[in-house]
């Protein structure tokens, strides 16, 4: 009897113990016993759970200040694991920056009414872009800073107001300048010009004149490092906050143009039928806005502009709205080089005849949407859209953050889509050359050499 | 009514020891039990615990990402993301790569390697200095050497890091190299012996013609103090009219270092004051007895890479007035980290403490709305900026060094 007892007792304390497990973890895992001790310990791989725990002891025990919000550690961790993919498609956001991000999907704009982007490579209108040489350093900086370039702008929205168009980028806003590639690339490559080797052999004019040249570079370069902002915190000055004004100066090909632009809201309808035109947002509630829409009609035009972050699902349902069931090519996911079919189900029989009106801004499920269309002839393309095929999903945080995830592509055939070298060819994409500058202890520690 | 008594004393039992085993995770850290999840636990619609929130995420990743991950790199990823949600740059956590580097940065010593410092070259790899007592020195290899083939292999066009890694290798092993001088066509031959390297962090040099001895210090590591007096030692040798001390681009390191020489110009004074958390403050003070009498002026020259340690050293020193501070304003770090290795191989860099100046200064960094440099650091008695862009710049060079300059001619306006 009382051994009895005393076993539900002890039985009761491992239960404790095992509930405990599942309230902090959600599912029961082994050796939950041994963080810190296994942490400091032993001499093996660390699963990361134990990580986690780990660390978060350690900064609870000792961290200067006491902790008061360890969600914001988990938080940081999901930002830290987003960060390294360094994919453009795959980031993640804080609470203000997710909340325009999903306001922007819905039709709601905040900031100046555009839709940005960290565009990189070799790009059209760039300086140094006809160079052949593959080391050329403008070409390396084009390939390793980012230039903040607006992909959509929003109808009837302050930035269309002000004349602004994609593909227009930033240069400086209130100011501070938006570091890009143009005058790194142009300091690296008159730098390069004046080195000894490239001096060989001119005359003295020719060697004193680059070497004012590089000096000249460098000292814009430097006036311009001492307003620098990143183009991350650009994005945010641009399409978060209803109220304030702010000058922006953009380039446009081989012209600058200085704007002052207010910020306010801007709501556009998720569906909005002008009569002969629909215009299309993969949000919440667009599918049965759609559906009324095109009921009776025996043809359409379906404006798919400006459309660069529509939700997946929403944009499946829109398309079992238009097109029969049935299979439509597939997604591949380049991990496992495995295509899973792309198929509609529940589909409309009797679709009307469409025609799509897009273009580069056409992006991500937006495109998917109208090239499943178009490789069943049940649509004709009017224009030419992006090659952004990327199934993108969206991830909720609880402290109101998300992230986006890049999970697949998009492809009519079964054959693997095309990699893009260019965005995967630079480990750092945004933070490369402020590191450089930040550290100048590391760069000057590296002329000087490693020990042996 | 005793039965019924008995039954409800073993569920109290039963209901404690379940309680027991629920706070153990606290318990056993001598923690009150966490609020959170014990709210979790009489919760009807749980909220995602921390820990939660961070696997999902983990799991998610892994999963579903399009390109391939490697597990360990996202789970390392995960821990840096965590540690910089601190908010405090310097709270980190580093991978065993950077962690190894770290280490051998304080400690200043090298598992195995031939003693030299290298940098890259056309040829390969050029000895920028070749440490005495180092087994390269102890060869004859000089200052200058270029190093084109490792082990019957030519380096020539190899990036320096994996040169590096090719000429270290454990202590005892030995190494062939094919070294050109200058002058001398022919390639020589060397067969050395790799052996335990302590990294020389203290570099002197007498000026002439100005008679002015030129310290440079890039670390505070386990073997500065030492490295400093042997320096001090040296250059003392000739007649000094004053010293200069070179903290430029000095990360800092060790407060003990930094404690250990400052105790060659004060005795038994304080180095600084650390508050910990909940208000728990220590003092450092010099070690009695160690002073060293320097009979001329001396100058520290900083800048903003001039770092904890060194901004501890330099702004002890002018706080007891017995240096004058040249260059451009310091870092601002005035934290103390700790760093716990972790059995991976990789570690946890944790500020436990901030720090006063003897003066009670706050050297803290503070930064404006936009990331950029607004107060802190130590100001210099003396200001001369330079310009990083300017391509003829060479540290240690005086004519073209103009902090260097400034620290030579106040030293020289001094003399009696």
């Amino acid at each position: 009897m009382t051994a009895a007892g005393v076993t539900v007792a002890m039985l009761s304390v491992v239960y404790g113990s095992h509930v405990r497990e599942r309230v902090e973890s959600g599912s029961p895992t082994l050796n939950s016993d041994s963080v810190l001790p296994g942490l400091e310990a032993s001499n093996q791989q660390i699963p990361e759970s134990d990580f986690y725990r780990g660390l978060v002891l350690l900064l609870r025990r000792n961290f200067v200040e006491p902790i008061t919000d360890e969600r914001k550690l988990a938080v940081g961790a999901v930002k830290g694991m987003v960060d390294s993919l360094h994919d453009p498609r795959s980031t993640y956001m804080d609470s203000n920056e997710f909340r325009a991000f999903n306001d922007a999907t819905a039709g709601k704009y905040e900031g100046i009414g555009v839709d940005l982007s960290f565009e990189m490579g070799v790009g059209k209108g760039h300086t140094g872009a006809n160079q052949a040489s593959d080391m050329d350093p403008s070409d390396m900086a084009a390939l390793t800073i980012p230039r903040l370039t607006v992909v959509a702008v929003t109808p009837g929205g302050p930035a269309e107001q002000a004349g602004i168009k994609p593909g227009d980028w930033v240069e400086t806003v209130e100011d501070h300048w938006v570091l890009n590639p143009a005058p790194v690339g142009a300091y690296r490559k008159a730098i390069q010009m004046a080195s000894p080797d490239h001096l060989k052999g001119l005359t003295p004019e020719e060697t004193h004149k680059r070497q004012q040249a590089a000096r000249t570079m460098a000292a814009q370069l430097k006036a311009k490092l001492d307003t620098m902002i990143m183009p991350l915190r650009a994005k945010d000055m641009l399409t978060i906050g209803s109220t304030g004004s702010l000058k922006i100066v953009w380039h446009r090909g081989d012209n600058l143009r200085t704007t002052q632009v207010t910020k306010h809201t801007s709501q556009v309808p998720i569906v909005e039928n002008d009569g002969s035109v629909i215009t299309l947002r993969f949000a919440d509630g667009a599918a049965q806005k759609l559906k009324q829409a095109v009921t009776g009609k025996q043809e359409i035009t379906l404006d798919l502009r400006d459309n660069s972050n529509g939700d997946y699902d929403v944009m499946m349902q829109c398309l079992a709205e238009l097109a029969p069931s049935g299979n439509y090519g597939v997604i591949h996911a380049p991990k496992s080089n495995k295509n899973h079919a792309f198929t509609v189900a529940n589909g409309n029989p009797k679709p009307p005849k469409m025609v799509l009106l897009v273009d580069r801004t056409t992006r991500g499920a937006a495109n998917i949407f109208a090239n499943a269309l178009a490789s069943k002839k049940l649509a004709k393309l009017a224009g030419t859209p992006s090659r952004d095929l990327s199934v993108i999903e969206v991830v909720n945080l609880p402290d109101g953050s998300g992230y986006t995830l890049a999970t697949g592509e998009y492809s009519a055939k079964s054959v693997p889509a095309p990699k893009r070298v260019a965005m995967r060819s630079k480990r750092s994409t945004t933070s490369t050359f402020a590191r450089e500058r930040d550290g100048s202890i590391v760069a000057m520690r590296k002329t000087k050499g490693g020990n042996a | 009514m005793k039965t019924a008594l008995k039954i409800f004393g073993f569920c109290v039992t039963l209901i404690f020891c379940f309680g027991f085993g629920f706070a153990w995770r606290n318990i056993r850290h001598w923690e009150p039990v966490d609020k959170d999840a014990l709210a979790r636990l009489f919760s009807s619609q749980p909220t995602q615990s921390p820990e939660q929130i961070f696997r999902d995420s983990y799991n998610k990743i892994l999963a579903d990402y399009e390109r391939p991950i490697v597990p360990k790199d996202l789970k390392y990823a995960g821990m840096e993301g965590l540690m910089d949600a601190m908010g405090d740059p310097h709270t980190m956590f580093l991978p065993p790569a950077d962690a190894k580097e770290f280490s051998t940065e304080t400690k200043a010593k090298l598992a195995g390697g031939i003693g030299a410092k290298l940098q890259q070259d056309a040829l390969g790899a050029k000895t920028g200095r070749v440490f005495e007592g180092g087994p390269a020195y102890a060869a004859g290899m000089r200052d200058g050497d270029v190093i084109t083939s490792v082990d019957g292999k030519s380096v020539a066009g190899m990036r320096l890091d994996d040169i590096v890694s090719k000429i270290k290798g454990e202590a005892g092993t030995t190494v062939k190299l094919l070294v050109v001088r200058v002058g001398d066509p022919t390639p020589k031959p060397y067969t050395i012996k790799r052996q335990e390297i302590t990294i020389p962090t203290v570099d002197s040099n007498y000026l002439t013609p100005s008679g002015v001895g030129y310290m440079t210090v890039s670390s505070f590591s386990e073997p500065t103090a030492e490295q400093f007096d042997a320096e001090l030692a040296k250059l003392e040798k000739h007649q000094l009219k004053g010293l200069v001390i070179d903290l430029r681009y000095n990360p800092g390191g060790l407060l003990e270092s930094a404690r250990e020489m400052l105790s060659r110009f004060v005795d038994s004074k304080l180095v600084v004051k650390m508050k910990f958390r909940e208000g728990n403050e220590e003092v450092a003070k010099t070690y009695p007895g160690l002073v060293h009498d320097f009979n001329y002026p001396v100058v520290i020259l900083v800048n903003e890479d001039s770092a904890s340690a060194a901004e501890i050293f330099a702004g002890a020193l002018r706080d007891y007035k017995l240096v004058t501070l040249v260059g451009s304003h310091t870092y601002g770090k005035a934290s103390v980290q700790n760093v716990w290795p972790l059995t991976d191989g990789s570690s946890a860099k944790i500020t436990i403490a901030r720090y006063y100046l003897p003066s009670g200064q706050d050297i803290g960094r503070k930064l404006d709305e936009y990331g950029e440099f607004k107060t802190g650091g130590l100001d210099p008695d003396i200001r001369v900026d330079m310009d990083g862009f300017d391509q003829n710049l060479t540290l240690g060079v005086p004519a073209r060094d103009p902090q260097l300059q400034k620290a030579i001619d106040y030293i020289l306006s001094r003399q009696r």
